[in-house]
């Protein structure tokens, strides 16, 4: 077994570490269940422990035994995604999580990994991949995920799934031309919803998702009410200047200005806590971590192994991508959680568990080569 | 198994990465916007919105009597308000606070809804209440301190102090006359707050502390002001009158001790009173006054020359003048009478010949307007009216007019105006501008303004005033007055009996009124009193409001130890 990429790792366990301060400094104030100034932040830290165990145990285990139970993986997720439509607890006008005893999960979260697995495993055939059939194959994979979860509705994940499906696509093979069609397609299709709900001929989109776009381009018009978060989280950012008002020193984050933000926004906590240098800092991590990824991806032992890397770098830079521009004011609102940061125990797993298959990939790339 | 990438996919792994790397840039290029080249924007947003001033009720000045008894003081209050937004589910918080607040819950909820930045709930609510709500600890609804105003002595002096609204600002009275001498400034409490609008603990906070308001010293008595309100109410109730008026005045300075109005109203209650309670009846409306003001057309013609105490005057029980009938009260008339028992038996067909035939309306109706009548003599209280005396030259049958004025009909006076003409005739001729405040006390008690007396003018010559004083005692001794007797003293005074105006004619409601000082010779106290719609019969000023002026100045002489001889007790 080779060496465990370490710098990956390093900059994975301080994104955890800066997600802890974070999350604690956003919730010390918050009345958790017992008051405990610490109940959000313990109960993170059990997700990431969980998450890191996950990791060590899978690591000597091939990925591609998952990949074979990829189809399994993708059922039992679909199943849930069902489930959550039927059951599931709604909040914030969408119904995102199934209660399991005292804990809540997120099947969208699962649902993501599990269609990576199972595209990583059908795009493997790079003569289909070069045709349509192989593009259409992946999209008849993707439907009935992004279906299941636009119905929840939460866009930010639809968003996500159609990044990772273009993404590993690309990384397979498919003709350049296929994927500015696939690409081209998808923009129109979202343009011609946002127009036929706005026209009022078909409510594809809820109205708050319509007003989330409208304060996206003018938040001020909204000011109490949809852009009321984007502004806060402009002011909280924008009041951090170079060096931030130190942990718990933000106005925003400690007088409520913040909503949502222990999780969507906790981006806006970091910037206005730790201000510039510290925002740099959590983009240059991620910045590391994509770059380890990339250098796994190229190096992979199989291509099984690069699509795998491919969507999950795909996943977690959309997630990074759509949630730090959300608190910036240059991305529509959507409830997307920035990976290994935001508090959510299913964000948290199943991050940790994709950056353990991204390290498994790694370890395993030359143990076949007898 | 498929093997590795091949060589041109690699490709595509490094465009995905610069692609990548690309947008991480634009996306610190935005974080360096927001946070370096808009950042003291974003920083002064920051504080901008949650650095609130609140303003700071300062403490409302204390009315005192002339002797120091607070009449209207500022006391700890508690209010509940709410803030909207914060408050969550309405129907539940109204639900809570209805039985609490004794409010209505739609009212409640009404309110908690408002779009407001915040909204009372209750203004002056008890302790009790107040932990109350603090208990409830419902979110979005606040209790704070603040100073509201207490009436000690209930409705003494109510329409004198007038009152106070639900930001402590005065509406009527004293309260509102001196508004600017009473409220202070306001203090400001900047302050960082939350979304909520709670003040942050330890956050930036800047106060400017308010300045109370000043305090005023009443020339009022309150001893003085109780009697008269004692005894007006029994003499209303006796008289079987709808209502009724008394002044007392000191008649060399103008000071007022006591303004009496019954039925009044209870300051602190007087929404229920509405619109009463703005109008103080002893200054702001005027009546026909009837024979006091007699005093005043036999005071022009003595001042002119024209005639004197011992001029005799024909007495008939009927009087043809100017085309209209004037009768003397009593059926048989007096045949001939001295101007002097004229007035002491009220005579009307004397002094209608005096005044309408000898002095003349525009020598009268000057005479008048000399008194005070017919403008605001400028006392501090608001609302005061003019009154009216008839404008010469007018009118066809001019005479017959004047000769109704000589009596006291045609001619309009606030009970206030008469004190003060009376207290010319009292003090030697000189008509004093009445005054309420004495004087205006700094928060920490020393004196920043005092009151001197305002003769306004000479109307009469002291002789003159001496003999109007002396018919005004033979009043009391032998004529109508004889009830304002008080054993020991000599009383001079004047009855009035008027016909009261309705729709132009005058109807069967009688004004019974009476006016006169103590003691004669050096006259310490007018006392006025006026006796509106009395339903007793004889509806007659000697009958009903001569025994209210003896015991208001009986009781009042008593309290100030003012000896028959007149000046202060020892």
């Amino acid at each position: 077994m080779r060496q465990i990429d370490f710098v990956l790792l390093a900059a994975v366990f301080m994104l955890l570490a800066l997600g802890f301060l974070a999350v604690y400094s956003a919730t010390r104030g918050l009345a958790g269940a017992s008051g405990d100034p610490f109940y959000f932040v313990k109960r993170q830290a059990l997700a990431a422990l969980l998450g890191v165990a996950v990791i060590a145990f899978s690591l000597p285990l091939d990925y591609r035994h998952l990949v074979r139970l990829s189809r399994l993986f993708y059922a039992a997720s679909l199943a849930l995604l069902v489930a959550v439509l039927a059951v599931g607890r709604t909040t914030g006008g969408a119904e995102r999580w199934l209660a399991i005893g005292p804990l809540s999960l997120q099947p969208s979260e699962v649902a993501k990994l599990a269609l990576i697995l199972v595209l990583s495993r059908i795009l493997e055939n790079k003569e289909k991949v070069q045709e349509w059939r192989g593009v259409i194959s992946a999209l008849l994979w993707m439907a009935p995920v992004l279906g299941l979860i636009l119905l929840q509705p939460d866009l930010g994940t639809g968003l996500t799934l159609a990044a990772i499906t273009v993404g590993m696509l690309f990384f397979a093979g498919a003709r350049w031309k296929h994927l500015a069609v696939l690409t081209g397609g998808g923009l129109a299709a979202a343009l011609g919803a946002v127009v036929v709900s706005i026209q009022g001929w078909l409510p594809i989109l809820k109205p708050y998702q319509i007003n989330r776009l409208v304060v996206f381009f003018d938040p001020y018009r909204y000011r109490h009410e949809e852009g009321w978060n984007v502004i806060q989280s402009m002011i909280a950012i924008g009041s951090g200047n170079l060096f931030g008002k130190g942990l718990f020193g933000g106005s925003q984050t400690q007088l409520n200005f913040l909503p949502a933000r222990h999780t969507d926004f906790i981006f806006s906590v970091v910037g206005e806590e730790f201000g510039f240098l510290g925002a740099v800092f959590v983009l240059g991590l991620y910045g590391v971590v994509f770059w380890r990824g990339c250098r796994i991806l190229a190096r992979a032992k199989d291509s099984t192994g690069s699509l795998l890397v491919g969507g999950i770098l795909a996943m977690l830079f959309a997630h990074v991508l759509i949630n730090i521009g959300m608190t910036l004011g240059v991305m529509p609102v959507t409830g997307l959680p920035l990976p290994l940061i935001s508090y959510g125990g299913t964000s948290m797993l199943v991050t940790l568990a994709a950056i353990g298959l991204v390290l498994n990939v790694d370890v395993h790339r030359k143990k076949l080569r007898f | 198994m498929s093997g590795r990438f091949p060589r041109s996919l690699r490709i595509r792994v490094a465009v995905v990465f610069l692609g990548a790397v690309v947008l991480l840039a634009v996306t610190w290029l935005r974080v360096a916007y927001l946070q370096i080249v808009q950042g003291e924007r974003y920083l002064e947003l920051a504080l901008e919105q949650r650095y609130r001033a609140e303003n700071l009720v300062p403490e409302r000045g204390n009315v005192y009597d002339r002797h120091g008894v607070p009449l209207a003081a500022t006391v700890a209050g508690n209010a509940v308000y709410a803030v909207p937004y914060a408050v969550g589910d309405a129907q539940r918080a109204a639900a809570a606070l209805a039985p609490i607040l004794g409010q209505p819950a739609q009212d409640l909820v009404r309110r908690l809804t408002q779009d407001a930045p915040s909204v009372w709930l209750a203004i002056r609510t008890e302790p009790e209440v107040a932990r109350a709500v603090d208990n409830l600890a419902l979110p979005g609804v606040y209790v704070v301190e603040r100073p509201m105003r207490d009436y000690p002595h209930g409705q003494l002096a109510a329409d004198v102090l007038g009152f106070t609204g639900l930001d402590n600002q005065g509406l009527a009275g004293l309260e509102f006359q001196y508004e600017a001498v009473l409220r202070g400034v306001p203090g400001r409490h900047f302050s960082e707050r939350d979304p909520r609008g709670r003040a942050i603990p330890g956050g930036i906070s800047r106060r400017e502390e308010p300045v109370p308001g000043n305090d005023l010293v009443l020339t009022l008595d309150r001893v003085i002001q109780y009697i008269a309100e004692t005894e007006l109410a029994r003499g209303v109730h006796d008289a079987q009158a709808q209502w009724g008026t008394a002044v007392v005045m000191r008649p060399a300075t103008g000071e007022i001790l006591a303004m009496a109005v019954h039925p009044s109203f209870d300051p602190a209650r007087y929404a229920e009173h509405l619109p009463r309670a703005f109008r103080n009846p002893a200054i702001a409306d005027q009546y026909e006054p009837g024979s006091v003001m007699k005093l005043f057309t036999a005071a022009a013609a003595l001042e002119e020359g024209l005639a004197n105490l011992d001029t005799i005057f024909a007495a008939p029980a009927a009087l043809s003048i100017g085309g209209g009938i004037i009768h003397c009260h009593n059926p048989a008339g007096y045949g001939e009478l001295s101007l002097k028992d004229a007035i002491a038996q009220s005579c009307n067909t004397v002094l209608a010949q005096l005044g309408a035939g000898v002095v003349g309306g525009p020598t009268l109706a000057r005479y008048l307007r000399a008194f005070g009548f017919g403008s605001r003599l400028g006392v501090d209280l608001p609302g005061e009216a003019t009154g009216s005396v008839p404008e010469p030259g007018q009118v066809a049958g001019e005479k017959l007019r004047w000769a109704n004025v000589s009596f006291g009909q045609g001619v309009a006076v606030t009970p206030l105006q008469l004190a003060s003409a009376v207290a010319a005739l009292a003090n030697g001729g000189t008509l004093m501008r009445p005054y309420i405040v004495a004087e205006v006390r700094g928060p920490d008690g020393d004196t920043l303004e005092r009151r001197a007396p305002t003769p306004i003018r000479q109307v009469i010559s002291p002789e003159t005033a001496r003999d109007v004083a002396e018919a005004m005692v033979a009043a009391v001794e032998q004529g109508t007055g004889a009830q304002a007797q008080i054993p020991g003293y000599l009383i001079g005074g004047k009855t009035g009996t008027a016909q009261v105006p309705e729709g132009g004619t005058y109807g069967s409601r009688r004004l019974a009124s009476f006016a006169g000082f103590a003691p004669a010779g050096r006259p310490e106290l007018v006392v006025v009193v006026m006796l509106h719609d009395v339903q007793q019969d004889p509806p007659e000023g000697g009958r009903w409001a001569a025994p209210v002026f003896a015991r208001i100045m009986s009781r009042a002489l008593q309290h100030l130890g003012i000896p028959p001889g007149g000046g202060q007790a020892p």
